[in-house]
């Protein structure tokens, strides 16, 4: 195959595969629909003459929407955090949660579920700790005189584990009846019971985080090349991958904050999406959103449609995911070693 | 190549807007149906109800009572019933389709609840819980039209009588919920004279035994195991009981047998089966005075998980396992043959209910 036709079907790809995911979603679920009526209900707000009926009214957008929505975003935020951190860390086994944003926000979660058990609670408090488990690894890193990058990755998994131990340390002290199996159930990551408050709640950090990682797209192939080779072309590395880190940050834990841990897609789908247009950062960030977004909302519409009861999510993103990614590590890796 | 990408993503962006958008300005129409009512959940939310035919609860608690009174009015199920429970379920409500639900660590399937189309969903509440009401009002904007009502979970075997008569004006099966409420009451008070007459030196220590391997308990004072306080024995875990939480606890073998406990009841088979032939178990009075007991498993078990309306044939049965001689006049046998016609649908003969009670260690001189 030719470049130019390569690059056809992957745009093809990357632009209409979520969009068709997106409203094949509304006709996926346990409740039997019509597409017909699936249609007429989403078009209804619009043309109020169709008749539809409040049941089918209420699956679709109470049930449905906020789900697919939150897919999409979850999906789309991991993945493009995931190419930004592999990007500026030089590292192709770097995942979002690389710095301690996951098990601080694991923490801040549990910490929520063992005092309060309020849902909202729960969200800030993942999304706080999140941030703050990234800012005490930044601020050690930036303790040590000699810092650099490795210093960085280093507290990040000294950070991560100590966030591990604590919420091991609530685990412990939970009730084994009631808040333990919430605060497990948290951890493992699940979209069934996102609402449209959560998704209003989270949408001004994605946004942020999404407008940082486009914009600086171009400054991480230059922060690929090495430090010096950046500040030569009148760069300031340490501000940039400061900021890229802040938009990741904001990006993983609003995710997390709704969708709980979802592992393996923030270090996967920039793989997957490297093999299919290549390593530059210019088109490898927008692409890793939609096939991040277009891989979750598959994940979920399995989830949640297959058997009588949700099955947790991550689960599902290995078990699918896996043959795929070796699929495509089949097809070679040739851009990109 | 850069333009189109930009493009794409402000597409996408928009899309999503609209979908939002429209989301927010949807406002869903009520209408009321015929021989609808009005009435008050028990957190106080005003809910218009359907003459009720069909009903499904999110939990287990919940569905167990509308088992109880109403079979015919359960739609469906929240799990699996396994063959060991089915032994006493008779064949028409042997089939019941699962529809999962939220409690332990599942997540239940909205549609797959609307799909079973109930007239009214029970969300049971725990005690104790901030989350109550935002999870109510959560599962009521998830369920649109159908109305989900609010009931104070049935933890508490001396409260469970409260959401039983609840649950029955609701369901309209008063009668049934009364019988259920006055069979609890009847047990309830004759145990309730009884063990608060006893002193401290007639006390018998218990020790309760959860887990295949025996070694997770309650103090008393947690839900789990709360028959034991309920008939006054004295729960050996209470020193667990730090600054008054009430929750489980792993402990050790050792630990065990410094309590020395006069019994031991378990709600796990696997642990009965073995406890008898373990020798670090042979150190304990209880195992050597064969003062073991299992709660017996089908339908539901009945000393604990579910903890629910389930334990009230648990009250009589404890009462007799733990002080035989000041119950003589129990008849287990009746009292068993009694609960299981009028609640659990199913006419035992004698021999089943001695097999019942055989199998959860009491004596035959104690029935």
């Amino acid at each position: 195959m030719d470049k130019e036709s390569r690059e056809i079907i992957s745009i093809l790809l990357l632009v209409f595969l979520p969009v068709i995911l997106f409203f094949a979603s509304f006709l996926l679920g346990r409740y039997p629909i019509s597409p017909v009526d699936v249609i007429k209900t989403i078009l209804c707000p619009l043309f109020p003459q169709l008749e539809v009926s409040s049941t089918i009214t209420t699956i679709v957008f109470e049930i449905r929407l906020p789900r697919i929505i939150a897919a999409f975003v979850v999906g789309a935020s991991l993945s493009m955090a995931g190419a930004a951190f592999q990007s500026i860390f030089k590292n192709p086994l770097v995942s979002p949660d690389l710095l301690g944003v996951s098990n601080g926000a694991g923490f801040g979660a549990a910490l929520a579920i063992l005092l309060s058990g309020v849902g909202f609670v729960t969200q800030i408090f993942a999304f706080i700790f999140g941030i703050i488990s990234v800012s005490i690894t930044y601020l050690i890193s930036k303790a040590y005189k000699a810092g650099g990058i490795l210093v960085l990755v280093l507290s990040g998994v000294a950070i991560s584990a100590f966030f591990s131990a604590l919420i091991s340390a609530i685990k412990f002290i939970a009730d084994p009846d009631d808040k333990l199996p919430e605060i497990v159930y948290w951890l493992m990551g699940s979209l069934a019971s996102v609402t449209t408050d959560q998704l209003i709640m989270i949408l001004i950090p994605i946004i942020i985080g999404f407008i940082i990682l486009i914009t600086l797209r171009w400054h991480m192939n230059l922060l690929a090349m090495g430090d010096e080779e950046a500040q030569s072309l009148g760069l300031n590395p340490t501000k940039v991958r400061l900021l890229i880190i802040a938009g990741c940050t904001l990006l993983t834990s609003a995710s997390v904050s709704v969708s709980g841990i979802i592992g393996w897609i923030g270090l996967v789908i920039p793989h997957m999406t490297r093999m299919i247009v290549g390593p530059d950062n210019k088109i490898l960030i927008p692409a890793s959103l939609s096939l991040g977004a277009s891989f979750l909302l598959l994940i979920d519409n399995i989830s949640r449609a297959l058997i009588s009861i949700e099955i947790p999510i991550g689960i599902l993103t290995a078990i699918i995911g896996v043959p795929i990614f070796l699929y495509l590590l089949k097809k070679g890796y040739s851009e990109w070693a | 190549m850069e333009r189109k990408i930009k493009v794409i993503v402000l597409m996408l962006v928009v899309l999503v807007a609209i979908g939002v958008a429209t989301h927010l300005f949807l406002s869903p129409s009520t209408t009321g149906s015929e021989g609808s009512q009005n009435i008050t959940d028990m957190i106080n939310r005003t809910v218009e109800i359907p003459a009720v035919k069909n009903v499904v609860a999110t939990a287990p608690p919940m569905t167990t009572v509308v088992y109880m009174i109403a079979p015919d009015k359960l739609k469906a199920v929240n799990f699996q019933w396994t063959d060991e429970e089915l032994k006493y379920v008779p064949n028409e409500y042997a089939n019941f389709p699962v529809v999962g639900g939220w409690y332990g660590t599942q997540d239940g399937s909205y549609e797959e609840f609307i799909a079973a189309e109930p007239d009214v969903v029970i969300e049971s509440i725990d005690e104790g819980s901030g989350g109550d009401l935002s999870t109510v009002n959560q599962r009521q904007e998830k369920f649109g039209k159908i109305p989900v009502i609010g009931v104070r979970d049935t933890t508490n075997v001396k409260k469970v009588g409260e959401s039983i008569l609840f649950m029955g004006k609701v369901i309209g099966a008063e009668d049934k919920a009364n019988q259920l409420n006055d069979f609890n009451n009847k047990y309830l008070n004759i145990v309730h004279d009884k063990s608060s007459k006893l002193s401290d030196g007639e006390k018998k220590s218990v020790y309760y035994a959860c887990g295949s391997d025996g070694l997770q308990t309650y103090p008393s004072g947690a839900s789990h195991g709360q028959l034991i306080d309920l008939v006054g024995g004295k729960n050996v875990a209470d020193s667990i009981n730090q600054g008054n939480t009430t929750t489980g606890a792993q402990i050790s073998i050792e630990q065990v047998i410094k309590w020395n406990p006069d019994l031991i009841i378990t709600s796990d088979m696997d642990f009965y089966n073995k406890v008898y032939n373990d020798s670090n178990w042979a150190h304990i009075k209880a195992v050597q005075n064969k003062e073991v007991y299992l709660s017996p498993q089908s339908p539901f078990k009945w000393f604990d998980r579910p903890v629910g309306a389930n334990m009230i044939i648990g009250v009589p049965w404890t009462a007799k396992v733990i002080y035989p001689d000041d119950y003589k006049e129990f008849n287990m046998v009746d009292v068993t043959k009694e609960f299981y016609s009028n609640f659990y649908h199913f006419d035992l003969s004698d021999d089943q209910a001695r097999d019942i009670l055989i199998s959860s260690g009491l004596d035959e001189s104690n029935f």
